[in-house]
């Protein structure tokens, strides 16, 4: 019982980076869990996360069929997809430290008026001597680059969040 | 004033169309007295106002509230290097007339929210989403379903594409019953790392827009009842079936939503969540 077992763009990962692989099953429970991602399509009730669909060959989203319980047949394709949206944002996390001439200055809400963007403050140490700001700039990738230009014109320090940081 | 009701310049300029028996001089006429509004004058925005245009819509309207960056120019075809810093939807508004002095341009240099989205659909025959985020792209298939005014959406990520047609009323699916929310933010992930070939874009946008003609004509196989996903890297293209989903919030017989909503912006970056995020991104 060989299934193909397709990926959309956004789903690459699920795969192991592949695109296409070969997987056994009689149904598509049993295709999921052999592709050991069951936990990331499925939620803890063993339902499949809303926001993916899977059809079998061209057939509709198994949501309408029987779930993953739907049968699958030696040489079927199954395809795993999410919604795509499009667009070129993007968020960045950085440290700002302000030194004390910059302190008083309100520089992130120069920012924010100057540019296109979205500016949220994650986290923030600030005294009359220094500022440190964990600042989160979102926007068009153009736009959020001028925003980090001229925080570092203006002589604050900037430096990318490390993973793990803020959340 | 010929027979066809076309100038003697229109008769020229659309010969290739009136040949078609599908559109003739007719089918012609009805376009130019139709209307089609694009949301995103991006990516697949750019294709699709320029046939559009070329075609002949005699009402299009452009919606986008951003400005031209260098950027774009990889797959915005609509724009040019001298319209760097322009507003897009009047760099897209100077296109178009260039093309087709036969098309009434409508502008929007706003981002579509619950408040003015609308005012702005309102009277168009068709709608082309484009957008570059999923908020937009609900609200944008709310209001075209409450309107009841069809609807092609589109995305692109990478080298691959999607497009649905939402035609509103019973017994069709929505863009909700495919999505019904937008996804949780941690599984949205890195716009950054996230780009697309301009190419699969302008095949996407111009699939927008042969849809949103054959709408406009009345002719063909629509994809309301499909989702066409557009593999570039395999040059495959498969149409899988879509069908009304019974718990879909907007069209479902237990709908829970009765007027437009907004979500919040939300983009996260693989900076802080992990390398191997699935799901879903940018690209157009």
């Amino acid at each position: 019982m060989s299934i193909t077992v397709r990926a959309g763009a956004a789903l690459k990962s699920l795969l192991g980076g592949s695109q296409e692989v070969q997987i056994d099953g009689t149904t598509i429970g049993e295709v999921v869990e052999r592709l050991t991602i069951r936990e990331r399509l499925c939620d803890d009730t063993g339902k499949l996360r809303r926001h993916f669909n899977i059809h079998v060959n061209d057939g509709e989203d198994i949501r309408l069929l029987q779930g993953l319980d739907t049968p699958v047949r030696d040489g079927d394709t199954v395809t795993i997809l999410s919604a795509i949206a499009g667009g070129a944002d993007v968020a960045r996390k950085l440290w700002l430290t302000f030194s004390q001439e910059l302190v008083d200055k309100p520089l992130i809400w120069e920012v924010a008026q100057k540019f296109q963007v979205v500016t949220n403050i994650r986290q923030a140490s600030v005294s009359k001597d220094v500022g440190i700001v964990g600042l989160e700039l979102s926007g068009e990738e153009d736009e959020v680059r001028r925003a980090i230009d001229f925080f570092l014109q203006a002589g604050v320090s900037v430096e990318p969040v490390e993973r793990d940081v803020m959340e | 004033m010929s027979d066809l009701g076309l100038t003697e310049e229109q008769i020229q300029r659309y010969s290739r169309h009136i040949l078609l028996a599908e559109v003739g001089g007719e089918g012609q006429q009805e376009l130019l007295a139709s209307s089609a509004l694009v949301v995103g004058a991006g990516g697949l925005g750019s294709p699709a106002l320029l046939y559009l245009a070329a075609a002949g819509v005699g009402r299009l309207g452009v919606a986008d509230g951003g400005i031209v960056e260098l950027s774009n120019l990889q797959r915005q075809i609509i724009h040019g290097t001298s319209d760097v810093g322009r507003n897009k939807v009047l760099s897209a508004e100077a296109a178009i007339t260039e093309i087709n002095p036969d098309c009434q341009v409508e502008v929007f240099h706003e981002r579509l929210i619950t408040k003015n989205i609308s005012q702005v659909i309102r009277g168009y025959d068709v709608v082309l989403d484009g957008s570059d985020n999923f908020p937009t792209r609900f609200l944008v298939n709310d209001c075209c379903w409450f309107e009841k005014i069809p609807l092609v959406s589109a995305a692109v990520l990478r080298f691959e594409g999607q497009l649905m047609t939402v035609l509103p009323g019973e017994g069709n699916p929505c863009y909700r019953c495919f999505i019904p929310e937008p996804p949780p933010p941690g599984l949205v992930p890195s716009c950054q790392e996230a780009g697309v070939l301009g190419a699969v874009v302008g095949v996407i946008g111009t699939l927008q827009a042969v849809e949103a003609l054959k709408i406009l004509l009345g002719i063909g196989t629509i994809m309301s009842h499909h989702l066409v996903v557009y593999d570039a890297i395999q040059c495959q293209f498969a149409r899988l079936k879509r069908a009304p989903d019974p718990a879909c919030p907007l069209c479902g017989a237990t709908r829970t939503i009765t007027e437009l909503v907004e979500y919040d912006f939300t983009c996260t970056t693989d900076m802080e969540r992990g390398e191997n995020g699935e799901g879903i991104t940018s690209g157009a």
